[in-house]
């Protein structure tokens, strides 16, 4: 059977394929040595190589940290060197809290190789950084001692008390100043007066009304001239002639405007003729109404003292005339 | 005979029973002040200051709870509390004083101070659904004292105009009685509305105590009725109540869930409704 050339290309295409997957994995083990540790080594390879602790304080605050640097010198393969985990070491992981700091690349020439850690101790108790155990490789060792041990001796430190911390400054309570003044004293526990009870509205609404007509009654009983003077008002031709009355001391002729009011009420209330002016025509005019003598004389009387006080050289005052006719207007409407 | 001593013992032991309460109300008053003061001489320093008006605002509460329901005991209470950093409790406080004396000016000026001080985000319009919206009421304004006083006085004017009528017969009287009358009978009608106003706060208050969201049901898992949560100080009424959760409205009328535990009841409405 004969095969095609593209299936024959393909399968040799395959074959290097795998055989480079191959020789790569091969080149990326290296080969372990015979008899090469499994604890403490970390790559160094040298005929002398030392390696030793440096730190940046040997007194640290509680809560502090030291910055301590291994310091490996003499090794002929500083970067094939990786950094010992000490968080993975129990002498270390008891002491300290472990944080691996930023190591430099080592110079191309140079035979020294650093790893920074920062370390926080657990407790007061802590007195040292622990001696580092370093096995390195030398090739031109006795055979079975091609793997010797160098040692970072240990470097005692002092753990001492943190300062106490500082209380942050107090704040003022920044509340307005009126909520700082309160009431005081026993009238707190007094209960608050809620306002009137139903009787209070109901005494208010009885009582005044009450008030007025004891107000009124007594009123009567004390003006009783007064209570007449008021039913006079009742009557229009009544309360129109004492209403010029009133007027009269104020007119330009007072003796005659009392005059007239008499007379005007006089002719509305008896119906007398306009041309009946005189005392004496009115006095008979009245007397003809078969109204009481003492009435029509009264009446002449009051329109004679108008007539003195408008004719009399003397000059009467006023006042009795007005008073004497509003006396007559309301006996003659009590008549 | 025996039998009588024995009740005279019996009653002796029980007056002295009674009158032998360590906390009168005068010695709570007096450490309620007391504290008070304290807090007052550690203002400089707000950490030692506020329990000490904490301390003040607790007596002052439990004197509120012995029935000295007085407007100056609401006030003292809601400083307190606010001086203690518990402003929803304050707005409580105050709440309970207006309800006692709600024509009280200095509690509704501390009333509208505390709602100030809300904390209302400042982006949305959260503070414009919750805050109250105050209309002019006559019995907010006027005690029924006042009010009696003033209804007496119109009242009496309508009585003397009557009277002065009678007497003299003269109109202007009656025109004067027209007036007086009038305004008694608006006084009344102002009155009669006002109390058909306060019917809408028949429904218990409830202050938001700590920040909370208001779910659309009476669970965790309901989605948020509003899209911030409420502050503290916040306040709405109780609509119902299921399962620990109580449903409430804002001032705008939004309607939802808030748990029980966020929020401060009204005590006094509280009874009243339970």
């Amino acid at each position: 059977m004969r095969e095609h050339p593209p299936v024959r290309a393909t399968l040799l295409l395959v074959v290097i394929a795998l055989l480079l997957l191959i020789s790569g994995a091969a080149q990326a083990q290296e080969p372990a040595r015979p008899g090469e540790p499994t604890t403490h080594y970390y790559g160094a390879a040298g005929s002398r190589i030392e390696v030793a602790w440096k730190l940046d304080r040997t007194t640290v605050l509680e809560d502090g940290e030291i910055l301590a640097t291994l310091v490996i010198t003499g090794a002929t393969n500083p970067p094939q060197v990786i950094r010992p985990p000490l968080s993975q070491l129990p002498e270390f992981q008891d002491r300290f809290v472990i944080t691996d700091g930023v190591a430099l690349a080592p110079a191309a020439d140079s035979r020294t190789v650093s790893f920074p850690y920062r370390l926080r101790p657990r407790n007061r108790s802590v007195d040292r950084v622990p001696t580092l155990e370093f096995r390195f490789y030398n090739a031109g060792g006795p055979l079975g001692s091609q793997y010797p041990t160098a040692r970072a001796r240990y470097v005692p430190i002092t753990v001492t008390t943190a300062p106490p911390k500082l209380a942050p400054p107090p704040v003022p309570l920044g509340e307005p100043e009126h909520l700082f003044r309160i009431a005081t004293g026993l009238t707190l526990l007094q209960r608050a007066n809620t306002g009137p009870v139903r009787t209070a509205w109901v005494l208010l609404g009885v009582i005044i009304p009450l008030l007025a007509v004891l107000w009124y009654a007594t009123w009567r009983q004390v003006y009783p001239g007064a209570h007449r003077l008021a039913r006079i008002r009742r009557s229009r031709a009544a309360r129109r002639a004492v209403d010029l009355l009133n007027r009269a001391p104020r007119s330009p002729d007072p003796p005659a405007a009392t005059t007239a009011a008499v007379l005007g009420y006089l002719q509305a209330r008896f119906a007398l003729q306009p041309g009946i002016v005189t005392p004496t025509e009115v006095a008979q005019a009245l007397r003809d109404l078969e109204v009481q003598n003492t009435v029509c004389e009264a009446v002449a009387e009051v329109l004679q003292r108008c007539d003195a006080a408008r004719f009399a050289p003397s000059g009467e005052s006023m006042v009795a005339p007005v008073a004497a006719a509003e006396a007559l207007i309301a006996q003659l409407e009590d008549a | 005979m025996v039998r009588a001593a024995l009740a005279i013992l019996l009653l002796v032991y029980l007056a002295t029973d009674c009158s032998a309460n360590p906390s009168s109300d005068a010695d709570l008053l007096a450490s309620a002040e007391q504290a008070f003061a304290q807090g007052i001489a550690l203002r400089t320093d707000a950490v030692k200051a506020r329990p000490a008006f904490a301390q003040s605002a607790a007596a002052y509460d439990e004197l509120w709870r012995r029935n000295h329901h007085n407007p100056e005991l609401a006030l003292n209470r809601a400083h307190a509390h606010r001086l203690a950093g518990n402003l929803p409790a304050a707005i409580v406080a105050l709440h309970e004083g207006l309800e006692v004396t709600r024509w009280n000016r200095s509690l509704q000026v501390a009333l509208e101070d505390a709602r100030g001080t809300v904390a209302y985000p400042l982006v949305g319009n959260l503070a414009t659904q919750c805050r109250p919206t105050h209309a002019p009421s006559v019995s907010a304004r006027m005690s029924p004292t006042e009010a009696w006083f003033l209804a007496g006085f119109l009242w009496l004017l309508v009585w003397v105009g009557l009277t002065r009528f009678a007497m003299t017969r003269t109109v202007w009287y009656l025109a004067f009685v027209g007036l007086a009358f009038i305004a008694l009978v608006l006084l009344g009608l102002l009155w009669r509305q006002d109390h058909r106003n306060r019917a809408d706060e028949a429904l218990p208050l409830v202050v938001v105590a700590s920040e909370a969201t208001l779910r659309r049901g009476n669970a965790e898992g309901f989605p948020a009725r509003l899209e911030n949560a409420l502050p503290a100080g916040t306040e709405a009424r109780e609509l119902n109540r299921r399962g620990g959760w109580l449903q409430v409205q804002l001032a705008s009328g939004v309607v939802g869930w808030l748990p029980r535990s966020a929020v401060l009841v009204n005590e006094t409405a509280d009874e009243a409704v339970g």
